[in-house]
């Protein structure tokens, strides 16, 4: 390992190290001075990239003689409006436009996406599955949908079989919280293999 | 004397569960258990979905969001699937990143870790995009013109000057695009893309945590064909194309370690729960 790599290594240990000094003790100026290196760094490295991108594309399209790039450009300069008290107001303007077209593009695919793709999805003919497990899924899966509705039926009382069926239902929603909670801890385990993995390997080299 | 004990199971320091993590963590690290790994139909999908191309000199998009606080995780999908397609004869990458200034680091590390057998060359095997740094206009846009969102690569060499870029117009010019985003972008991306270019095959690479939300849009009939969502099958992908890159098969063990430590945890704070309740009611 050369003097620059081994530098940057425990740079990164003394980081993580830091971090760890939180869970293991309490908040300290070591994981305050990690937490706020991180968020600082990224805030850097995100400004630089995304500004270099953006002057790049505008000149270069002002290169090419497509000057109507000029209009996006000075929207997105009135965001800077917001540092002055009078002009304040002007920013609202490109906020307008980058949320009405961000919800305008995504709600054009939503009928296929969400509506037709997932009522197919619940409606799969048993014929059609591949395995016994398959059509075990598709009837949990319908079941559930069915019951999970018949939960947020709030226009009748719950009782008899309305009841019966939202029980079944919360039951099921239950299931699935259960599981995608299960899935952040699981995702939290696979980070602190790989950060351990490199206090190990990269770092101390015993492994 | 045995029921306060249960009891006090529920109350058990923090230190104390992190301190067992680490240990049962680091364990396998410094002796491997080598426990099987078997492989799930989904990465198998994925693996053939990509493995098909080979010798046909079709393109692969990955185009990605990725983001430093999950790249722990979802490297090891990144690095599996670029390995596979490097091993590819005659396979084209084209790399696009997607509003996240990190992605574009992440993207060097990614190429410059990854092993490349073939030696492929820049610019006639692979390329890197420069960043768009927006979501939904962005992808509206890739959906709509893709050509006319990048003017340069990334290296800010003229597209058409790229020999891996000839002809490539639309989305409907590359055989498969992954999509690649920790969590909720990837729905955005099946919303947008997907409707627009149906005749193109998707994948999409995620994390454990995001696999929740994107699942329902993952199989037959869905936007997207298959999934690779964490380490799991991001190892079950590498033993699939056999390497050299198995970075995820050897953290199996520690997974496995930590999955019975959080289970155990799990039953005995139910118990503790319970065996608590149960005295309060006794009261």
């Amino acid at each position: 390992m050369g003097v620059v790599e081994f530098l940057t290594t425990s740079l990164g240990a003394i980081i993580i190290l830091g971090y760890f000094s939180f869970i293991f003790y309490k908040e300290n100026p070591w994981s305050r001075w990690a937490e706020y290196s991180l968020v600082g760094l990224g805030v850097a490295y995100g400004a630089v990239i995304t500004t270099w991108r953006a002057v790049d594309y505008v000149l270069g399209s002002i290169g090419e003689g497509d000057f109507s790039i000029i209009v996006p450009v000075i929207l997105g300069l009135l965001v800077y409006s917001q540092f002055t008290k009078k002009y304040r107001w002007l920013m609202r303007w490109p906020l307008a436009i980058i949320t009405s077209v961000g919800l305008t593009v995504s709600l054009t695919g939503v009928p296929l996406t969400m509506f037709l793709a997932q009522f197919k999805a619940v409606a799969v003919p048993l014929t059609t599955t591949r395995s016994v497990f398959d059509a075990v899924n598709a009837i949990i899966i319908l079941v559930g949908v069915v019951t999970i509705l018949s939960y947020f039926t709030f226009t009748h009382e719950h009782k008899g079989a309305l009841g019966i069926s939202a029980k079944i239902g919360r039951l099921i929603m239950m299931l699935a919280l259960g599981g995608a909670f299960g899935m952040s801890i699981l995702s939290q385990g696979t980070f602190l293999i790989t950060v351990i993995r490199f206090l190990l390997r990269d770092w101390l080299g015993v492994i | 004397m045995v029921s306060e004990l249960i009891r006090n199971l529920g109350r058990i320091p923090r230190r104390v569960i992190y301190t067992l993590t680490v240990i049962i963590i680091a364990l396998p690290l410094l002796i491997p258990w080598n426990l099987p790994v078997s492989v799930e139909p989904m990465t198998k999908t994925f693996f053939d979905t990509i493995q098909s191309l080979e010798g046909t000199g079709k393109r692969i998009l990955l185009l990605c969001c990725i983001m430093p606080e999950f790249w722990g995780e979802a490297r090891h999908e990144y690095f599996a699937v670029v390995q596979h397609i490097f091993l590819l004869r005659d396979v084209k990458l084209i790399i696009g990143p997607i509003a996240g200034p990190p992605t574009v680091g992440l993207i060097h590390q990614l190429l410059f870790e990854v092993h490349n057998p073939l030696n492929k060359t820049y610019g006639v095997d692979y390329v890197v995009l420069p960043l768009i740094p927006a979501m939904e206009p962005a992808l509206g846009a890739l959906a709509r013109d893709f050509r006319a969102c990048y003017k340069t690569d990334e290296r800010g060499t003229p597209i058409d000057e790229l020999p891996i870029m000839k002809g490539v117009n639309t989305l409907d010019d590359f055989a498969i695009v992954i999509w690649g985003e920790p969590i909720k972008m990837s729905i955005m991306a099946a919303r947008i893309l997907y409707p627009q270019h149906p005749k193109v095959t998707y994948l999409v690479l995620c994390n454990t945590e995001g696999w929740t939300f994107v699942a329902p849009y993952v199989g037959p009939g869905m936007p997207y064909k298959s999934a690779l969502w964490g380490i799991r099958p991001a190892a079950e992908y590498q033993l699939l194309y056999g390497g050299p890159y198995t970075e995820a098969v050897q953290y199996m063990d520690c997974l496995s370690g930590y999955h019975v430590l959080i289970i155990i945890l799990i039953i005995l704070g139910n118990v503790a729960a319970i065996a608590a309740t149960k005295k309060r009611e006794g009261q």
